[in-house]
């Protein structure tokens, strides 16, 4: 008898314990939201719910969004996704609470007959016929995307009468855009066509090519997100002769409020053809062929806001002619490629032309006239930037700028560097001469053109700086009234920086000026150190030559990064 | 090993703007990411008033977990997602909007501006996590909030659709309004659309041996 009671108390025990194991074990808060949001039979509700006093509900509720405010009762299980939940007094739910994504609160006598459960962090789901599917696995979604293929493609435009602007110079004042243009992102690509006529504002204002120009282009890219492009161009312009130094909107502010215009212009009417490469929008290369008319342009009287009666600074002339072109050119830019430490963080821009064609060479400050001449050049540039982010908050960040003359050829005027000014050696001024050092800048001499335009074959730029967030709250100092800073960044920072470089010509000639083949001794570079604060859109920095003892300090003020 | 594991504070007892992080617990700092929510964002004066003037707030959440060198930090990942929050017009509700790869999820549509920032305040657990490695790392969560996106005219146009019809046709003072919305537009001009927060969470060993 005994052995029997054993072997049922055995059997009872064994069944017990397999029925702990069939039991279903309780669901996560997360499985049992999606359960009961698409069981049959739960009222389902996107976005505000109330159930009032007085009031019964008689199933289990479902609300995504919310919010939930609940004074009556609920004789099921309520499930807030998504939504914040408000327990008034006299509120009763009769089996569970179950939040995801949402806070509680639960003012006294309140009755929760079942469990309360509750996840903190938002649900991401998608719906399927009126039920949700959590999302699970997408974590590749998250990565940042620098180069989405919809963004590469860009928008969709037609505008018959397109008006924008471009950067105000003392030869043109505001140049105005006007025309057509057409864009258009397809399964295969993108086409862009635009047909700009290009009025000038400076004074005096007359039918001719000193007010009027135009600017046009078609574009056919083969392929979404990498592939080919095509492009054509047809203009008379007015170009920078170098535009590394500052940002076009430096330029123009700087021209257009304080009459200091620190680019060189010559114009440009001819045709260019292209075919590229492209792998999204962070690398390019192209082969370029066209040909050009150059003329020299002369300062005019556009507007200014300040020292509106001094005079502006001479635009030189430079080689007129008519040339050939064929290039290439490289742009790789991942600097908001944050992911990837090693491929981010790069910005690259480099370009070898070779030119061939007949130009005048400019007489100088001696005005002997010199015939056409045949001229054959190869000139590459290169400003390659790199962004090292080495903790939170801080970054080393390095640049080097180079380019000349590759073959020896003496360039036309309007190929020639400077290395002078804010965005080149800081600690300088802007084509100052200095009758004691040469002038390793312009590499002019003291009768040089008027307006000291560039004369050196080649350059070479150093820069480095160390830049660092400082923990400076805004909100202390304004009381939340911050409708009126503009341009201030919230996290300012501090930049410690400092430039070495050089200009020379070549051959060998004038002393100090010259060199031959290879780069000059480092002794002969200009070296300048700076330090500043730069608050977002605006930045200010005092920089103080170190190869030259005499020279003052300068302030420097820059929209924008340095570099 | 430590770990900040005290629960996120409830926002109405917090408010200054800024971001939250919460790290997972100790024995989950190598399985899962830390829990990021912004907070008292959208009640901050400035972004009230812009987007009382229709213009759009994209609140742009970026989480990095880095490894703590000895001279240099080094960034391991990094994840990011925005929020969107506009005033739709007609109906005069908060719509708010997360997107993350491109994809959008509705949180809602609130009347009340205090309930579109309790959902653009949700806490999100961010994808990434730490290798199981006996090394010291910490997150940074930073949020950027660009009151208007893009530099077209479409923007303006939506301020001057949202903005002055519903003034005109309604109780509130057009004067007012319209001054509002200028200095609205010179502060957009001007480029005073973009502000930054951020949070570093503390070190913490994902293995210790």
């Amino acid at each position: 008898m005994s052995r029997v009671r054993t072997l049922l108390a055995l059997v009872l025990l064994a069944s017990s314990s397999l029925a702990a194991q069939q039991r279903p074990r309780p669901a996560s808060t997360l499985l049992q939201a999606v359960e009961v949001h698409n069981a049959e039979g739960t009222i389902r509700v996107n976005g505000p719910y109330d159930v009032p006093v007085d009031k019964e509900v008689t199933s289990d509720v479902a609300v995504l969004n919310g919010p939930v405010d609940i004074s009556g009762t609920i004789s099921g299980t309520l499930v807030a996704i998504n939504a914040d939940v408000r327990l008034r007094t006299g509120a009763r739910i009769r089996r569970d609470l179950v939040i995801v994504g949402g806070t509680l609160t639960r003012e006294d006598g309140v009755t929760v007959d079942g469990e309360v459960r509750t996840q903190a962090e938002l649900l991401r789901y998608t719906m399927d016929e009126g039920r949700i599917v959590p999302e699970e696995g997408r974590s590749g979604e998250w990565r940042p995307h620098f180069d989405r293929p919809g963004r590469s493609r860009g928008e969709s435009y037609t505008d018959f009468f397109f008006l924008a602007a471009r950067t105000y110079n003392r030869v043109e004042g505001l140049p105005i855009l006007v025309g057509p243009r057409f864009r258009r992102p397809t399964s295969w690509g993108r086409v862009e066509v635009e047909a700009f006529g290009v009025v000038r504002t400076a004074e005096p204002i007359r039918w001719d090519r000193g007010t009027l120009g135009h600017e046009a282009k078609a574009d056919l890219r083969l392929g979404v997100r990498n592939g080919l492009v095509l492009s054509g161009r047809l203009f008379d312009v007015v170009a920078p002769v170098e535009s590394w130094q500052l940002t076009d909107t430096e330029s123009g502010l700087a021209a257009f409020l304080l009459k200091r215009d620190m680019r060189d212009y010559y114009g440009r009417h001819g045709w260019e053809a292209s075919m590229g490469a492209r792998l999204g929008e962070e690398v390019s290369l192209s082969a370029v062929a066209g040909s050009e008319q150059w003329r020299s342009v002369a300062e005019r009287r556009p507007f200014t806001l300040f020292r509106d009666d001094e005079t502006w600074r001479v635009n030189s002339t430079f080689d007129p002619g008519r040339v050939d072109l064929a290039s290439v050119r490289l742009r790789i830019d991942t600097r908001e490629r944050v992911r990837s430490p090693w491929r981010g963080g790069w910005f690259i821009n480099a370009d070898v032309e070779r030119g061939s064609g007949s130009v005048v060479r400019n007489p100088g400050p001696l005005g002997i006239v010199q015939p056409a001449e045949d001229v054959t050049y190869t000139r590459g540039f290169i400003d390659a930037r790199r962004y090292n982010r080495i903790s939170p908050g801080t970054e080393l960040n390095l640049r080097i700028v180079a380019g000349g003359s590759l073959g020896g050829d003496s360039l036309p005027l309007q190929r020639r560097f400077t290395m002078t000014g804010p965005g080149a050696i800081d600690g300088y001024d802007f084509r100052r001469l200095n009758s004691v050092e040469p002038d390793v800048f312009t590499c002019g001499t003291i009768s040089t053109w008027p307006g000291r335009p560039g004369l050196c074959d080649r350059i070479a730029l150093a820069q480095v700086e160390l830049r660092q967030s400082i923990g400076f709250d805004w909100d202390d100092w304004f009381d939340g009234d911050a409708w009126w800073q503009p341009g201030f960044d919230m996290s300012p920072a501090w930049v410690l920086y400092a430039d070495a470089g050089r200009g020379w010509k070549t051959p060998t000639g004038q002393p100090g000026i010259g060199h031959g083949k290879g780069i000059p001794p480092l002794s002969s570079f200009r070296t300048s150190i700076g330090a500043g604060i730069d608050f977002g859109s605006i930045g200010i920095y005092l920089a103080k030559s170190v190869s030259t003892s005499d020279e003052p300090v300068n302030v420097i003020v820059r929209l924008g990064r340095r570099f | 090993m430590w770990a900040a594991t005290a629960p996120l504070a409830p926002l109405a007892a917090q408010a200054r703007p800024g971001v939250e992080i919460q790290l997972p617990t100790a024995t989950r700092l190598s399985a899962e990411g830390p829990l990021v929510r912004s907070r008292a964002l959208l009640t901050d004066s400035y972004i009230r008033e812009l987007l009382q003037n229709g213009f759009p707030a994209r609140l742009h959440f970026r989480v990095e977990l880095w490894a703590d060198g000895r001279i240099f930090d080094e960034l391991q990942r990094s994840v990011d997602w925005d929020v969107v929050v506009k005033l739709s017009a007609l109906e005069q509700k908060y719509e708010v909007i997360q997107v993350v790869g491109g994809r959008p999820l509705s949180l809602g549509s609130f009347t009340r501006l205090e309930d579109a920032e309790a959902a653009a305040a949700r806490p999100v657990r961010v994808p990434i996590s730490a290798p199981a490695e006996n090394r010291r790392f910490y997150y940074l969560a930073r949020i950027e909030i660009i009151a208007l996106s893009g530099s077209d005219l479409e923007e303006m146009n939506r301020w001057l659709r949202g903005e002055l019809q519903p003034t005109m046709t309604g109780n509130r003072n057009p004067g007012t309004a319209l001054t509002r919305g200028f200095r609205t537009l010179a502060t957009r001009l001007l480029g005073g659309e973009r502000r930054e927060f951020s949070e570093r969470s503390p070190t913490f060993r994902p293995v210790t041996r």
